[in-house]
């Protein structure tokens, strides 16, 4: 009897533990602190999600409890005794599963355990001088990748519901053959449906990550316009600056939509499949709809990547599809200002860099003086090492911009020492070679940029 | 209904929506006055005019009552006159306050690590959010990864504090000597920080 009541112990423990930690309060972060104040349908749903494991695990608890008295109290009675063993054998399958279910999503991806949020935000739009505004504004593959994602994210919580649906099924059917049956069935079902999903995706990250990214960037789609026409504001080219001469670019753009296009199809059809097979428990004919369904959509994701893999095989340049480039001459266009000197009068001084600074980049002037006011707070010292004694940047961050020290030669642009133009260079060709994500960070360090948003154009 | 009554009623309505309108524009341009003109930039990213007061003996209340928040600080403590659109700073020695003002919680993405983790307050100002961090320093470019290795002798303190129209995050950083002891004096200043409705 004593055995009985250890061993029922150390499962009411083991459960204790396997489900505290899921309903436990830790630290937010600041997507948990986010979805807290929008209160979003992913957070409602996580919330349920971590309640109804819970909640299911103290329901197998007290079956537990429950057969263990039945045990206990059975005295002689060989056949109570087998019911009390049935249903502590199915709240034990019961519980394996439905942790089990956690465990697998978790192993796999943990954000599908955390549910994150359809971030509209990350739809910008974004007032783009000098450049088509369709070609800009649109922000269609993160918003086919939030799709997607969400698609999988679905597909997986679906499956998961039926693994939990026919946890419970078995949990609660001690000796009913027909219903463990049936809660067999639904179970393997979705395991099949969960390995299909994922598996999608699997291949898909293995042909090319970028495809689950959906990184197809609209920003490659620089539908130049000719000199002459009115979205040219006669900037001048920057020194060292490819002019490019545009269609095969664009036919290079193309080929890439049409293959992430064609793959996001065939994908789609993968997890319909996948659900489909995953809801079709015990249905012969639909689940051969869904084998149907599947096949063609892996026989279709071969073929379009099959096609990518011999261009690339034969010669990678044809994949690539490069522009025919004009190189601007660097000695022709480097900036020419000798006599830069700095002043003492602050104010005299931003007048000179601002000067400068609208020659080297007219459209963003304003923007390189916020930021270079911004990163050295105006300390501006050329008598010391840093340039700069901007307390927020203690590592040794030099100039006014606060670039580099090191000044490495395999980065020769990230570097914050020379004389003034040299640093204005720099800054620049660094935003040409980077793009404006380093320099959103230096915003955010400098208070957000302009609330929050890129405050350099290309 | 008789004309009169009529008349009466259509130039009720009339007077109360011109009565409106007007309130509505002179509440408008009122807070012009507390911008600064940057040419070429929309009025939103204008400078913000700081106000200054004098508080209990030894420390100010500064107000930036366009974005609406103030706080009080001792009065050795360096504070500029105005603040970008997106925030400002208060200075002393190797200490720094910085005040930011964001549309939404996820641009705090910009100012903390992801390790970040934030305990939930109630402060004077409201709920808020509490976080503590070494100071991130340079770009290292390990194993192809860039990542910034924290700055040894550093500590930052930082609340943010989330409302329905906008975000403020208050950041209290120093480096160096007695870098704990002015981030604890420096977190004292941050429960006087209100909220202007």
């Amino acid at each position: 009897m004593k055995s009985r009541a250890a061993g029922l112990s150390i499962l009411v423990f083991l459960t204790l533990v396997l489900v505290a930690p899921v309903l436990a309060d830790e630290g937010k972060t600041i997507d948990q602190i986010a979805a807290a104040q929008k209160i979003p349908i992913a957070s409602q749903v996580a919330h349920f999600y971590q309640w109804a494991l819970g909640i299911s695990g103290l329901v197998a608890l007290g079956i537990l409890v429950y057969a263990g008295l039945l045990y206990i109290t059975a005295g002689g009675n060989a056949s109570r005794q087998g019911d009390a063993k049935q249903w502590i054998w199915n709240a034990l399958v019961g519980l394996g599963l439905l942790f089990s279910s956690y465990l697998i999503l978790n192993t796999i991806n943990p954000n599908l355990t955390k549910f994150q949020n359809l971030d509209l935000s990350q739809v910008k739009v974004e007032q783009v001088t000098g450049a088509p505004e369709a070609a800009k504004n649109l922000n269609l593959p993160e918003l086919i990748g939030n799709f997607y994602q969400w698609a999988l994210g679905i597909g997986g919580i679906v499956a998961l519901g039926i693994i939990i649906f026919g946890g419970i099924l078995y949990t609660i059917s001690p000796g009913n053959s027909s219903r463990q049956g049936d809660a067999k069935t639904w179970i393997g079902s979705a395991i099949v449906g969960l390995v299909l999903l994922f598996g999608s995706y699997a291949i898909l990250n293995t042909v090319n990550p970028d495809l689950i990214k959906l990184k197809f960037s609209l920003d490659k789609a620089e539908f130049s316009a000719p000199a002459s026409s009115p979205v040219d504001i006669g900037e001048p080219p920057k020194p060292g600056e490819k002019i490019s001469l545009g269609i095969a670019q664009q036919i290079g753009n193309f080929y890439q939509w049409a293959l992430g296009i064609g793959g996001l199809i065939a994908l789609g059809v993968l997890i319909l499949g996948g659900i489909l097979y995953t809801i079709s428990a015990g249905n012969a004919s639909r689940q051969d709809d869904a084998k149907s369904w599947l096949l063609g959509a892996v026989m279709g994701i071969l073929l379009l990547f099959g096609s990518y893999l011999i261009l690339n095989t034969i010669n990678p340049e044809l994949t690539k599809l490069k522009n025919l480039e004009l190189i601007v001459n660097e000695a022709a266009k480097k900036i020419e200002v000798v006599n830069f000197q700095v002043v003492e009068d602050i104010v005299g001084f931003k007048k000179q860099l601002f000067e400068l600074l609208q020659q080297a980049d007219l459209v963003n002037a304003m923007s390189w003086l916020w930021i270079a006011g911004c990163e050295s707070a105006w300390t501006y010292n050329p008598a010391i090492e840093n340039h700069s004694s901007n307390v927020p940047d203690p590592a040794g961050a030099c100039g006014l911009f606060q670039m580099s020290c090191a000044c490495r030669a395999s980065d020769p642009h990230d570097c914050g020492k020379g004389d003034v133009p040299t640093q204005v260079n720099n800054a620049i060709a660094l935003f040409h070679e980077r793009g404006p994500g380093y320099w959103d960070a230096a915003d955010g360090s400098c208070g957000g940029g302009y609330n929050g948003h890129s405050i350099l154009s290309r | 209904m008789a004309k009169k009554q009529k008349i009466i009623l259509i130039g009720g309505l009339v007077i109360i929506t011109l009565g409106g309108l007007i309130i509505w524009g002179l509440s408008r341009s009122s807070g012009k006055e507390l911008l600064q003109e940057i040419p070429n930039l929309p009025e939103g990213e204008w400078s913000r005019t700081i106000a200054v007061s004098e508080a209990e003996p030894g420390y100010k209340i500064v107000t930036n009552k366009f974005d609406g928040y103030e706080i009080t600080v001792p009065l050795d403590w360096t504070t500029p006159e105005i603040a970008t659109s997106g925030g400002y700073g208060i200075a002393r020695d190797n200490l720094n306050l910085n005040i930011f003002v964001m549309k939404e919680i996820k641009e705090a993405e910009l100012i903390f690590p992801v390790s970040a983790r934030f305990m939930e307050l109630e402060m004077p100002a409201g709920k808020a959010y509490r976080t503590v961090n070494k100071i991130p320093g340079e770009d290292v470019i390990q194993n192809g990864k860039n990542i910034n290795p924290p700055v040894e002798n550093s500590l930052s303190i930082g609340y943010i504090f989330p409302t329905q129209e906008k975000v403020f995050i208050v950041l209290c950083s120093a480096v160096g000597d007695a870098f704990e002891a002015r981030v604890n004096f420096c977190e004292k200043q941050i429960l006087t920080f209100k909220i202007l409705k």
